[in-house]
């Protein structure tokens, strides 16, 4: 009995204890644990209204359940199969289309000699990254229009008009040169590091052994950049549901939804455009992220199995 | 001698070095060149540019497009409204941020049921809808905070700068102890100063990211004076492109389709602050992109 109540003392006194010895760090805990369960919990909780038909008066919580039926509908539903297929398609089009321009670019620049032109070449192609894609559709539509300057340069050597930004034939590969043109400049920044930190050693005495330029490039440089571009491109695998949203956002159109309708922006059609059911927006929306989550996992066990370092190691131990 | 052998071993330009340079102007031109016919289609008559579509040089010049937007649209509101929510916006997160490392970078009882609480919405996000009930029952539809408020604190980001926080000698901090300096004291005097840099470039990106952001402001934003900038650009395009490829004209037929030469100088107006700060910019984000890279 006596040990007991002792026990419960010194329990009660150590956690008294603990509360006063990380005080700052509890008072510190206080403000981000607040923000995380309402911004990022609720949301969370609301994940619920899957299973449910949502009813706005009755709340999340008091909305009838209605168990699969969400699920259902989303693969009877052809909009969304469609989506299905667009994004997973748009996403390896650009995966492998797209994957190639970072690390020539960055070989490119690093063999440069002209160092205050290549300064001025790298901010030059990495601008475009800092513009959003309402900014860019803006100068594309205005360039590829009916009176844009390509149908008439077009015009000009005796060509038909193309309209590319309503040709369901072309605009995946649109969708791939404008990425690329927006973004492989600044994504060949981190290559450009990697080949900067090479020992220059190696360059020297590979020139000394009579390697040329394309050589030195081919048994130097690659092999170094290789490793991070395999991690780069496994991992983007794992991205694949996660299409380009303000992309095609901004650059699509109704004619255009059976090739480039894809689950983010039939999302946002079916919750803010036609009559909205949050149910099977939240359906939509929850089965997205599960699973774009089950692949991060997977291609990211994939990554550490074929030899590389997952990306939850590198910030634990850091 | 031998180091001018050496020059001539590395260092010599060749055939090689002129074809690089050429094919990185080329492509330069292609970065530039969609810029500056925008502009031109901005500044320029447009009886003139019907006339030569595919000129380079503005024989004349017509700046009313650029009067209409400074004092009839609503972009220079756009811009205020996006000033102060870009700056509420990274303050909030570099402070979060900032604790959230700290706290990261603790050991104390209760540390990894923290570390979870944290890591579990952010791989698995609610989604759209709830969020949107959220700022609903946060009577924040319609409100400049719904697009302040979310996204101000990421497992990831400050994971990123608790990296930072570790490469903070141990021995500092513990001979800061030793003179008596309190754990306050030594953040502030100690730890802060040293992380500043990285702190600079979070809030930098955060800034840049919501500056950038016209989706939350697209489906929490009623009123068009109070959107952010890139809505308003966004809802300005829309209008026309609907017009051009003819469908929804219905739903959207009562906005405003302004000419050509007008989107084409709200779209320049939005961009040419960015295109006069980014070249001074630049560095930062290069640096901190690399430096979690060199560091990890």
């Amino acid at each position: 009995m006596k040990s007991k109540n002792l026990e419960k003392d010194s329990l009660k006194s150590r956690i008294g204890l603990a509360l006063y010895k990380y005080k700052y760090i509890y008072i510190l805990l206080i403000p981000i644990v607040a923000y995380v369960i309402i911004f990022s919990y609720f949301p969370l909780y609301g994940a619920q209204l899957a299973f449910k038909e949502y009813n706005a008066s009755k709340g999340i919580w008091g909305s009838e359940w209605i168990g699969l039926a969400n699920f259902r509908r989303m693969f009877t539903e052809a909009g969304f199969l469609n989506a299905l297929k667009n994004t997973v398609t748009i996403s390896l089009i650009n995966l492998f289309g797209g994957c190639l321009w970072p690390p020539i670019l960055a070989i490119l620049f690093s063999e440069l000699r002209m160092t205050k032109y290549k300064r001025v070449l790298q901010v030059t192609y990495t601008f475009p990254h800092f513009l959003n894609w309402v900014i860019l559709s803006g100068i594309i539509y205005s360039m590829f229009g009916s009176e844009g300057i390509v149908n008439a340069a077009l015009n000009a050597l005796g060509f038909e008009d193309q309209n590319l930004l309503t040709n369901p034939g072309t605009f995946r590969i649109f969708l791939l040169v404008t990425g690329v043109w927006k973004s492989a400049g600044w994504s060949s920044i981190m290559y450009i590091a990697i080949i900067t930190a090479i020992d220059k050693n190696l360059y020297e005495a590979s020139a000394l052994d009579g390697a040329s330029r394309i050589q030195r490039i081919w048994y130097v440089t690659i092999p170094e950049i290789a490793p991070i571009f395999s991690l780069g491109f496994i991992m983007a695998f794992g991205g694949l549901l996660s299409g380009n949203f303000e992309q095609i956002f901004n650059l699509y159109n109704s004619t255009l939804y059976e090739v480039a309708d894809t689950i983010d922006t039939y999302l946002y059609r079916i919750s803010f455009m036609q009559e909205p059911s949050y149910g099977y927006s939240t359906a939509v929306g929850f089965t997205n992220s599960v699973v774009s989550c089950i692949l991060m996992f997977s291609f990211n066990a994939l990554q550490k199995r074929l030899g590389g370092t997952g990306m939850f190691e590198g910030g634990v131990r850091g | 001698m031998s180091k001018r052998k050496d020059k001539s071993f590395l260092d010599r330009v060749t055939f090689f070095d002129v074809v690089l340079a050429l094919i990185l102007t080329i492509g330069m031109f292609t970065m530039v060149y969609p810029f500056w016919n925008s502009f031109l289609v901005s500044i320029v008559p447009q009886a003139d540019l019907l006339l030569n579509p595919t000129m380079i040089i503005p024989k004349r010049l017509d700046l009313s497009a650029y009067e209409y937007v400074f004092t009839e649209s609503l972009i220079p509101r756009g811009f205020v409204n996006s000033f102060i929510i870009s700056v509420s916006h990274a303050a909030l997160n570099v402070i979060l941020t900032v604790i959230g490392a700290y706290i990261f970078t603790k050991k104390f009882p209760g540390q990894k049921v923290f570390w979870v609480f944290v890591l579990i919405p952010s791989i698995i996000p609610g989604g759209l809808i709830p969020s949107y009930i959220l700022m609903q029952k946060l009577h924040l539809i319609n409100n400049q905070l719904a697009l302040i408020l979310p996204g101000c604190f990421g497992w990831s980001s400050a994971l990123y700068m608790a990296r930072f926080f570790r490469s903070v000698p141990v021995e500092l901090e513990e001979s800061a102890k030793i003179d008596g300096a309190s754990e306050v004291r030594i953040v502030w005097q100690i730890i802060f100063p040293l992380v500043l840099p990285f702190i600079a470039v979070t809030a930098l990106n955060s800034f840049v990211a919501s500056w950038n952001s016209w989706y939350s402001g697209m489906i929490y934003m009623r009123s068009a004076n109070k959107m952010p900038l890139a809505t308003i650009l966004r809802d300005l395009q829309q209008a026309a492109k609907n017009v051009m490829t003819s469908d929804q004209m219905a739903a959207d037929g009562q906005k405003v389709v302004h000419s050509e030469a007008v989107r084409m100088a709200c779209v320049m107006t939005a961009t040419i602050p960015i295109m006069l700060a980014y070249p001074f910019a630049q560095k930062y984000f290069i640096g901190g992109l690399t430096a979690g890279a060199v560091k990890g």
